[in-house]
This record gives C-alpha cells, structure tokens and sequence, in this order.
C-alpha cells in the first residue's frame, strides 16, 4: 500500500508530472504550425501518442520526454543523492549527468550546448570562439524550461527559488532575458504552491520573477540584442485576458504574434498568456501550448510545473502519470516525497 | 519619375547597408557606447574589432544590397525575373570577383544552405532535419533582404511582384515564413513606385502580401512553426505611428515589443514600423532602423528601400554624396544600373 501524498507532496508530483506530460506531448507537435497539427490529428492533439517521424523527436514513444524535462530531472536526481539544495556544483552536476543520457541530450539547444561545452571541451564553446561582443543566438529558452524545478524545490519561497534559478542556469544562459525568463517560470511555480492561489498571482509572480531576474543578471549578463521578456509576458497576457472563452482564437493569436518559439522572449511570455487564457486550467494550458506549434514542449513544459503546483496531481489522467513513468524510467511520485523530505531535512537543520 | 524612385529605392538600401553594418548585432545602449559617443549614430562608421567582418571597410554594404546587386545585373540581362536569372545573379553573387568579398563574409545560414543545394555540394547535417515537415530553422530574413526588387521591376504589379518574389526567394528558403516576409516586401515596394503612391497603400500592400504570399508559399516550399508576418506588421506600425514624434521612443518600443533580429517575423515587420515612423523619409527611417541594433543593417534595407521607392532620390539629403561614396567604396556603378532598369521597364 502506497503511503497517502499530503497536499505539499501531491502538488509537487503535480508540478513534476504536468511538466514531464507537457514536454512528452509537447515533443509530437513541435515545430508544426497549428493548422497543420489540426489536420493531422483531425482537432486537437490532447494525448501521448506515437510521434511521427517527419517531426523533431528522434526514435522517441509515446510518453517520452525530451531535453526539456530530463535536464531538470537529472538535476533533481543528484540534489537529492547529495542532500543538498541548489549550487554551483549542484547545477554542474545535474547538467553532466544529464549529459550521460544521449536520448535526451540529441535535443540539446545552442545555449544548453555551449553551457555544457565550456565545462568539458571549451574549444567547440561559441562563447569562447566567436569574436562577437553580442551572441544574439544564445537568447533562448533552455534556461526556463528548466528552471520550473528551481519552483518545485523551493515551493512557496518566490525569492529563493529566483536566486536558485539564476545559480542554475547562469552556466548555460548568460545573458539577461534568457536568466529573465528562467526566473519568471520559477517564480511563478514557487508561487503556485501557496492556497488558494489564484492564477494573477501567479501571472503576477512571473513578472516579478523576471524584473528580479534582470536586476541580478546585470553585473555578470553577456551583453545581447533581444525583445523584453516583461514587456512581451504583460502583452501577452493581454492577449490572453481579452478571449479567454475562445480557446482557438487565444491560440493562434498568442503563437502568431507573441510566437511560442525557442526564444527566451517567446515561448515564455507567451506560456504566461496561455495561462490567462485558460484561467489556470492546466489540462487545457497544456493543450493550448501543445497545439501552438512552435517550441510547443518547451512551453507545455513551463505551464505544466506552474499550473501543476497550483492543482496537484490529481487532475492529471492516471494514464498519463504511469507512461511518463515507464516510457522514461522515472518514478515521479517517489521523487516528489524525497524532495518534500530534503525540504523539511534543510528546514531543520 | 520612374528614373528617380528606383535611384532612390537603391541608394536607400545601399546607405542603410553600409551605415547599419557596424552597427549590426549590437542593442542600442551599445550602439551609442561603443559607436555613437553616447549618443545615436548618423553616418558612415569604421568597423568595429568585435563585430562578423572587422576587416571590412569603412562605406562598404554587406550581404544584403550586394546580393541585390549582382542579382539585378542578372534581371537587366535576361530582361525581367526568371528562375534562370535568380539563379545566374545568386551564383554570380558568389563566384564573381567583383562580389565574392561580400559572399564569403556575409552570407547568412539559409543562403548558403540554399546556394550549396542549388551546387549539389550540400552536406546534410543531420538527416532528421531533411525529413522534417516544417522547418524552424530558416524562418530567416534573407528573402525579404532581396525580394524588394520584385517590387521594384514591377511598379504597382503587385500580384506579378509576390510571383517573382518566390521565385527569387525559394531558391534560397525553402520556408513559408521566410517567403511570406519577402513576398511582403515585394508588394509593398510595387505600390511604393507607383506615382501617386500613399504610405497607407504601402503598409496595406505589404499585409496583403504577407498573408498572400504565406498562402501560395506553402504550397512549394516546407511550411514552418513562427509567429505571422501579417499580423505583426499592423502591430510595428501601431507602435510607428505611436512614437513618430520620439526617435527614441520608436526604438526602443520596436526593439523590446517585435524585435529586429534575424528572423523574417522580427526583421519585415520592424520595418514597415520603422519606415511608417520616419512618414516615409529615406534618411530618416534609415536612422531609426540601423540604430535599433541587432539585424539591424536588414532590417534598414528592407524598410529604406521601400522608403526610397516612395520618396524617390530627389528627397534624399546630399543624394549626390551618398551615391558617389557608396559607388566609389563598393565599386558599384548604381546610378547605371538605375538607368539600365528604367531602360528595362520602359521597354
């Protein structure tokens, strides 16, 4: 018999498993335009099926995640091994670890790449052989489709999980909007965890998240060119207020004008836009971003920690929660009761 | 008339080329650090040690109006747009002496992917890519850099300009997106030559031909995952009319909000934002554009050069400068060419 989650360890399981069922849907649709997905799967895409194989996954199945959940699960795996919350050797770690694993890291971005190139062969790190002051192609959003996790570890605490994203993903993402937007995904997976949240405060907590994030980034960012990540979330937002009973038009208004795509200043703000959309609903924010298109699991992934604090494990299908499991060799509700344990374990101490 | 919009048309791209290049990939504050003295940068500027091409001289264009270049001597040749002419003026563009500078060093990713494909030199690098059905990689502004010419030989055509914009742009991009924003381009510099051509016209063409053009691109080239050109250009103008009046304000709202980075869905509408700002000014919506940073000497191409079409060379301060610096430095005779392409279209 499987001992009873209390309502904290359901809504990290929750946060871990909306994550991992957005990135693994998410992973199918990629890269598609939304009026194609409609064709294809004739309506909406809403389950883990098979991806096909003119899309982004390689030799993927149904349930698989991809870069965007591993690389945080790795990262949690060796934060639990070593008890100990989020550090520099911590987030080293978690990225070589994951670097062990080929049937995630085929997925890696140039960011992620680069980060994980300076650590182990610096010659072939853009960062170190470009002789260009601004590496424009480095604001993407590896740094948030990650840094959820940073939430989930640091439930309920806004700022710390802030100032443990900038620790994480300042060795792959650099530059101010990419640590922006990591922070603002964290931020507001930390603020899910609170009762009765409502999702403006987690709309809210995300802006905070990525004005902080600016702030800290600045005495070490890497100088580059890109849209803001705040400007652009209340856009979106905007956008997502303004039809929020009309979930197609929502859609394809955020993708086609916000985008959902790898940039930091994309599939971010337009996550937060999604949210708005759809009220906090989290089957339906997942559903929402993976019909976008663009970078869909990268987006699907950061609503899935956010909205699935907010709600727990519950309200996702029992199908999903076990293929996610077996398709990837995880076990998530277990990982969720060891990481309420380090909490409790670092609050004693 | 015809004679002087398509002079201006040309000089508009080329200065904003040659002005927009040093200053390429940098954001504002560093723009006004490294080269303004604090302030915006209004002139010809040396090439910075940190930038892609720090041997490059001082007036000299890029990629962007040398591609132009090359391939309208093409077009004057084979007297109209042709696949065949696309072709001789993308490969003369990399083989010829006269250009093989500006290729070398200049040439963007889908460019060259495009070239080596047309060569049978290309190598995959990963066969996953080949397969796929859409393709976010090549949601580039290299179409709309070019296809502007489409517009420019063919006045107030603007059906006939998105043809002869795909067919120059899927040569290279073989990317809905990508061909949505040259085909854009096309159409709103078609209306720009018309005489009694409107801004409004303008900006109404170039939404016409995005959305166009995406509809008839997917049909023969790989469709792709990326925000609308169509419907970011009505908000970059929003924020063009909105900041008219303020130089800074126009730029630093284009940059946060749409972006002038690489991308076709950053790059055209920025553009037409930038150029409804300036009310159509060549200089002036050249300034705004090449000091928005980032792709920024695209971004000022594609927008002075329909600016230029509207404007014409006459409105141009120190036209006679421009076009004798920039002829000078490039090596390129453009005050001929404008006068071969009347020719042609008086023909």
């Amino acid at each position: 018999m499987k001992e009873v989650l209390t309502d904290r360890q359901g809504r990290i399981y929750g946060s871990l498993l909306g994550a991992a069922v957005g990135d693994s849907m998410g992973a199918i649709s990629e890269g598609f335009s939304p009026e194609f997905l409609k064709q294809r799967y004739n309506g909406y895409l809403t389950d883990l099926l098979q991806p096909t194989d003119d899309g982004m996954t390689v030799d993927s199945h149904p349930g698989m995640v991809s870069d965007d959940f591993s690389v945080a699960y790795y990262t949690a795996e060796v934060m639990l091994e070593n008890h100990r919350m989020m550090d520099h050797d911590m987030a080293v770690k978690g990225l070589l670890r994951w670097w062990e694993h080929p049937e995630y890291t085929v997925y890696c971005g140039p960011s992620s790449r680069n980060g994980i190139m300076k650590l182990i062969d610096p010659d072939k790190a853009v960062s170190h052989t470009s002789n260009l002051k601004c590496l424009n192609g480095l604001v993407t959003n590896g740094g948030a489709m990650k840094s959820g996790i940073m939430g989930v570890f640091n439930a309920g605490d806004v700022d710390q999980a802030i100032s443990d994203t900038i620790t994480m993903c300042r060795i792959t993402h650099t530059n101010a909007p990419a640590l922006a937007a990591a922070c603002a995904v964290s931020a507001a997976a930390a603020k899910a965890f609170d009762n009765d949240v409502t999702y403006l405060d987690l709309i809210n907590a995300g802006i905070y998240g990525s004005e902080k994030g600016y702030e800290l980034s600045a005495s070490f960012a890497d100088p580059v060119c890109a849209p803001d990540v705040v400007s652009k979330i209340r856009w979106a937002v905007e956008i997502g207020l303004s039809h929020q009973d009309d979930f197609e038009t929502t859609m394809i208004e955020l993708a086609d004008t916000i985008g959902s795509g790898l940039w930091a200043y994309e599939a971010i703000p337009c996550a937060f836009g999604m949210i708005a959309a759809c009220k906090g609903d989290l089957l339906k924010g997942l559903y929402m971003a993976v019909n976008a298109g663009q970078d869909a699991d990268s987006t699907a992934c950061m609503i899935g920690y956010i909205l699935g604090a907010m709600h727990g494990y519950s309200v996702i299908p029992e199908r999903f929660r076990k293929l996610i499991d077996e398709a990837n060799g995880f076990d998530l509700r277990k990982m969720a009761i060891e990481i309420t344990k380090l909490q409790e374990g670092v609050k004693d101490e | 008339m015809l004679y002087d919009k398509i002079l201006g048309s040309l000089l508009g791209a080329a200065i904003a080329d040659a002005m927009g290049t040093p200053l390429e990939s940098r954001p504002v504050y560093l723009i006004k650090q490294d080269l303004g003295d604090g302030g915006f940068v209004y002139d010809y500027k040396d090439m910075p040690a940190d930038s892609f091409a720090p041997d490059m001289k001082k007036g000299m264009v890029s990629d962007d109006f040398s591609v132009v270049f090359a391939s309208l001597e093409a077009f004057v040749k084979h007297k109209g747009i042709s696949r065949e002419a696309s072709i001789e003026g993308l490969l003369n563009w990399v083989h010829d002496d006269r250009y093989k500078l500006y290729s070398s060093t200049y040439m963007g990713p889908t460019t060259k992917e495009g070239i080596q494909k047309l060569e049978g030199t290309y190598v995959a690098e990963n066969e996953y890519r080949e397969e796929m059905e859409c393709d976010q990689k090549t949601i580039t502004n290299g179409a709309a850099m070019k296809t502007w010419v489409a517009g420019l030989l063919n006045p107030g055509n603007v059906e006939k300009a998105i043809e002869d914009a795909l067919t120059m742009g899927v040569l290279t991009h073989n990317n809905a997106i990508a061909l949505s924003g040259g085909c854009s381009v096309a159409a709103a510099t078609a209306v720009a030559m018309k005489e009694d051509a409107t801004l409004d016209e303008i900006v109404e063409a170039g939404i016409y031909g995005a959305r166009v053009g995406y509809e008839k691109a997917v049909k023969i080239a790989k469709d792709a995952a990326g925000a609308s050109i169509a419907k970011r250009i009505p908000l970059a103008v929003k924020i063009g009319l909105r900041y008219s009046n303020d130089f800074e304000g126009c730029i630093t709202e284009m940059t946060d909000v749409i972006g002038t980075g690489l991308f076709a869905n950053e790059a055209v509408p920025s553009a037409f934002g930038f150029m409804v700002s300036a009310s159509g000014d060549v200089m002036e919506t050249v300034y705004r554009s090449i000091n928005a940073g980032n792709d920024c000497d695209t971004t000022g191409v594609i927008a002075a050069s329909m600016a230029g079409a509207f404007s014409g060379f006459s409105s141009i301060k120190d036209g006679e400068k421009h076009l004798k610096y920039l002829s000078e430095v490039n090596g390129m005779d453009i005050e001929k060419m404008a006068k071969d392409i009347t020719e042609l279209l008086n023909q």
